[in-house]
């Protein structure tokens, strides 16, 4: 097993990982990114 | 009075339910899919918190936004018969035994808790996420005790008493106060000098006791509780319950699903390991992780930073406590 090292920030919620909530949105979300994609 | 599947279904179209209260649907904002859709990718459940939940990120924000509608269409109450007679209502949780938590007794927790209700809601509905999980969490992580020595980037497990001791004591940050003793060295000013630098321990050695904390504490202190701690510490995850071959999924788990930095593997000697990662970085993370970890069967205690865990470097009836895994 190859353990990873994370940025401590990025750590994931188990409540998304595990599906119980979705995913928060990013805190900045640019609309003309966001109708390009 | 709502149907609330027919509601979900208002909301995201057919539903291909698999149980009676949670089923696939097409995504919201599957259009916005940058990879191919599968039909299992997105999937949509009307109890405890009702969410749709896809696995492609691009098309968050059009799920973000469904959930709100799904969230407002549920948001009246409504109830749902069961398969079998018994009746769901809005706020209750299905869990995976089958039987129903009512939404008084949420609401119950949440304020012995002193929690707000909605977060509880999530609390709840992850015990059952986790305990649905728990079967592919140890086939998929699967990591024993043998690999983990294996895979340790810094061979460790070897190095004697004094040697194991030092190499742990570099896991801190030079300006903390450690505590290390036995179990009841604490609470009387004599304790004292069971908390010191880690500079001061480095000289003393592996003499003072057989346990330590996942937690640093405020210099001057001679008891060993949360209010003493200074704010640097580590999560240290144990369990009675689970074997040395089987707790290591845990950690796995941990680090490469939810990006938890492992720092060192323990060998207490007896039953059990120990991991040693970040602490959570806030509380509202730390009660989500806490009901995934006990769900796992760890213990929920570990969170009671204060708790005193085995140190490497002392003897346990014998055996020496020792690093087996340790990063580079």
């Amino acid at each position: 097993m190859e353990i990873k090292e994370f940025d401590p920030t990025a750590q994931v919620d188990p409540a998304v990982d595990l599906k119980a909530i979705p995913p928060p949105l990013p805190e900045i979300v640019s609309l003309r990114v966001f109708a390009e994609t | 009075m709502i149907d609330p599947r027919q509601a979900a279904a208002g909301i995201v179209g057919a539903v291909d339910w698999h149980s009676a209260v949670s089923g696939y649907c097409r995504c919201p904002g599957e259009s916005l899919h940058t990879h191919k859709t599968g039909k299992k990718d997105c999937r949509v459940c009307v109890d405890g918190v009702p969410t749709i939940f896809c696995f492609h990120s691009s098309c968050a924000p059009a799920v973000a936004e469904a959930n709100k509608r799904l969230r407002r269409g549920l948001g009246s109450p409504w109830t749902l018969r069961l398969p079998d007679g018994r009746v769901l209502r809005a706020g209750d949780v299905l869990q995976s035994s089958g039987a129903v938590l009512p939404r008084e007794v949420v609401l119950a927790r949440a304020q012995a808790e002193g929690r707000n209700p909605g977060e509880q809601l999530i609390l709840e509905t992850l015990v059952v996420m986790a305990e649905r999980f728990k079967p592919e969490l140890f086939e998929t992580f699967h990591w024993p005790f043998a690999q983990i020595v294996e895979d340790s980037p810094l061979k460790v497990c070897d190095r004697d008493a004094d040697d194991q001791f030092r190499t742990w004591l570099k896991l801190w940050p030079a300006h903390c106060h450690v505590w290390i003793g036995d179990v009841y060295s604490s609470g009387r000013p004599e304790h004292r000098t069971h908390f010191r630098p880690v500079a001061d321990w480095y000289q003393i050695g592996p003499v003072m006791g057989n346990y330590t904390c996942g937690a640093a504490f405020k210099a001057g202190t001679y008891s060993r509780s949360n209010a003493n701690c200074d704010g640097t510490r580590f999560l240290v995850v144990e369990s009675d319950t689970l074997a040395k071959d089987e707790v290591g999924a845990v950690f796995a788990y941990l680090n490469l699903r939810l990006h938890f930095n492992l720092h060192a593997v323990i060998d207490t000697a007896g039953k059990s390991l120990h991991g040693w990662f970040d602490a959570p970085r806030d509380k509202h993370l730390e009660a989500r992780l806490k009901a995934t970890l006990t769900v796992f069967g760890c213990d929920s205690k570990l969170f009671t930073y204060s708790q005193p865990v085995r140190v490497p470097g002392a003897y346990r009836n014998g055996k020496l406590q020792r690093i087996v895994w340790l990063k580079s």
